[in-house]
């Protein structure tokens, strides 16, 4: 299962690599709902807990938005730009295990809004090129 | 692969401090690994294993386990002993002088550890103790060191201050009684089917070697049992006179510091799954739900495996009416164990 062969069955944009452990989704609205991918959740093991970050609230890069529990490990997350949460997968605070089960659908993290537009877009094309040169 | 074959040369391993703090107050030995994390994280000292016994009793809650849902209040009313919130994950655990306690802190360089792959690697260590004693002890993931199926060491990890930590303990002797008695349970007929359930699931080298440990030796061996896995070469030291200071002026408060100790689960269980009781692994207790008579249903799990399967009345004081069942459990235990007759 790879985040780039799959399309949301809702007519939104396609769902994108960011790197190796993350995807990313452009909305209708012009948000982006991010999530792990199935080499991260597999990586990582069994999700136990997710805090998500708080909504409304704009986070940078360098300070931790959300923290997780996998495998009895607690670790935490930035966001991978500059933005403002919009929203956090409520239900994962149930069911934190929908994130192995189905990382692509059910165990999306969060949405948010990037500061800057197009930010996303230009850092999975920079990881993309990379990855590209280490082949 | 966890644990290494091959080994390199000891001088050519990276240099970690240890800090052997011998046995003492409980907030010291949960709480000095934190006071430890900050001067690792900005580089100030080595990366740390510490080692500790606590003189008296106390308990442990991993990071996002809820106080008021874990605890029986009658337990602490008995046994007057204080409770910690730990930052490393897991579950709830009864910690006394009966266990040997380690702590790996290592600098992350301002990142996250980055999830628990880090975990596995450093088994290596109590592994390789256990072994060296005879003890024919095996790493069940992601976290536990079993002899004969049974859990002698449990391990987690955390971050703080720029540090991952990894916290384990090595169980020399086990208060069963105390470990089972520590849970609040929704109700008491299952008191009983906890201690033997504990009784079943959790050893401890007295209880595989027959005698009571060694306490210096079983030290040493751990410390070895790192040291022997090549994943660092160890120096004797104590801890700064910053590490203390932090300790008293920032650590003791805040273990003390009931809205931290009473922070709630993150994720208490919205649907129908109540309680789970964790032993030992994978190994536990579920408590659900019942049916809309308001019965309780019980599951006893080893590994996947759904053992057994109990049903107690609404406000019922007797004991607990044992289900048939068979067959193995997938990863949605509640339902599956709905497909039990009595449980749907």
């Amino acid at each position: 299962m790879t985040p780039r062969s799959r399309r949301s069955s809702q007519g939104r944009g396609p769902v994108r690599a960011l790197g190796t452990d993350l995807w990313f989704r452009c909305e209708r609205d012009g948000s982006y709902v991010i999530g792990f991918t199935d080499v991260a959740q597999r990586r990582n093991g069994s999700f136990a807990f997710y805090r998500g970050p708080e909504v409304g609230r704009r986070y940078d890069p360098s300070e931790y938005a959300m923290t997780f529990e996998s495998d009895k490990c607690v670790w935490h997350l930035s966001l991978p730009v500059e933005g403002t949460v919009i929203e956090t997968n409520a239900s994962l605070l149930a069911d934190p295990r929908a994130i192995n089960r189905d990382p692509y659908g059910a165990g999306w993290l969060y949405r948010m809004r990037p500061t800057r537009s197009g930010a996303l877009e230009r850092i999975a094309e920079q990881s993309a090129r990379r990855s590209e040169r280490a082949r | 692969m966890i644990a290494p074959t091959a080994h390199p040369a000891l001088e050519d391993l990276p240099v970690w401090r240890l800090l052997n703090l011998g046995s003492c107050e409980p907030v010291r030995a949960q709480g000095f690994a934190e006071a430890v994390a900050p001067s690792v994280g900005r580089g100030d000292v080595p990366n740390t294993l510490l080692v500790v016994r606590t003189e008296t009793p106390f308990v442990s809650l991993g990071f996002h386990q809820s106080y008021e849902e874990e605890i029986d209040p009658a337990f602490l009313d008995r046994h007057h002993i204080p409770v910690f919130r730990r930052v490393e994950g897991g579950g709830t655990a009864y910690l006394d002088s009966g266990q040997l306690l380690y702590y790996l802190v290592y600098r992350t360089a301002g990142r996250s550890g980055g999830g628990p792959s880090d975990l596995p690697r450093f088994l290596a260590g109590p592994l390789h103790a256990a072994r060296s004693q005879g003890l024919a002890a095996e790493i069940r993931p992601p976290s536990d060191l079993t002899v004969g199926g049974r859990k002698i060491s449990g391990n987690s990890g955390g971050d703080w201050a720029d540090a991952h930590l990894i916290a384990g303990d090595l169980l020399g002797r086990t208060d069963h009684r105390a470990m089972a008695d520590l849970f609040r349970l929704p109700h008491p007929a299952l008191r009983s089917l906890l201690r033997r359930e504990v009784r079943r699931w959790l050893t401890s080298w007295e209880g595989e070697t027959g005698g009571p440990p060694d306490w210096k030796a079983l030290t040493a061996a751990l410390i070895e049992g790192f040291r022997a896995a090549g994943l660092f070469r160890l120096e004797p030291d104590r801890a700064t006179a910053e590490e203390e200071h932090y300790f008293r002026a920032e650590t003791v408060p805040h273990h003390y510091d009931r809205s931290w100790r009473d922070l709630p689960a993150s994720s208490t269980p919205a649907g129908r799954l109540r309680r789970r009781i964790r032993v030992a692994g994978p190994h536990g207790l579920l408590v659900l739900d019942g049916t809309a008579r308001g019965e309780l249903s019980i599951g006893i799990v080893e590994g996947s495996e759904l053992r057994e399967a109990y049903l107690v009345g609404p406000g019922s004081t007797g004991g607990l009416r044992a289900i048939p069942i068979g067959g193995r459990i997938g990863a949605d235990f509640q339902k599956e164990i709905r497909k039990v007759p009595g449980f749907d």
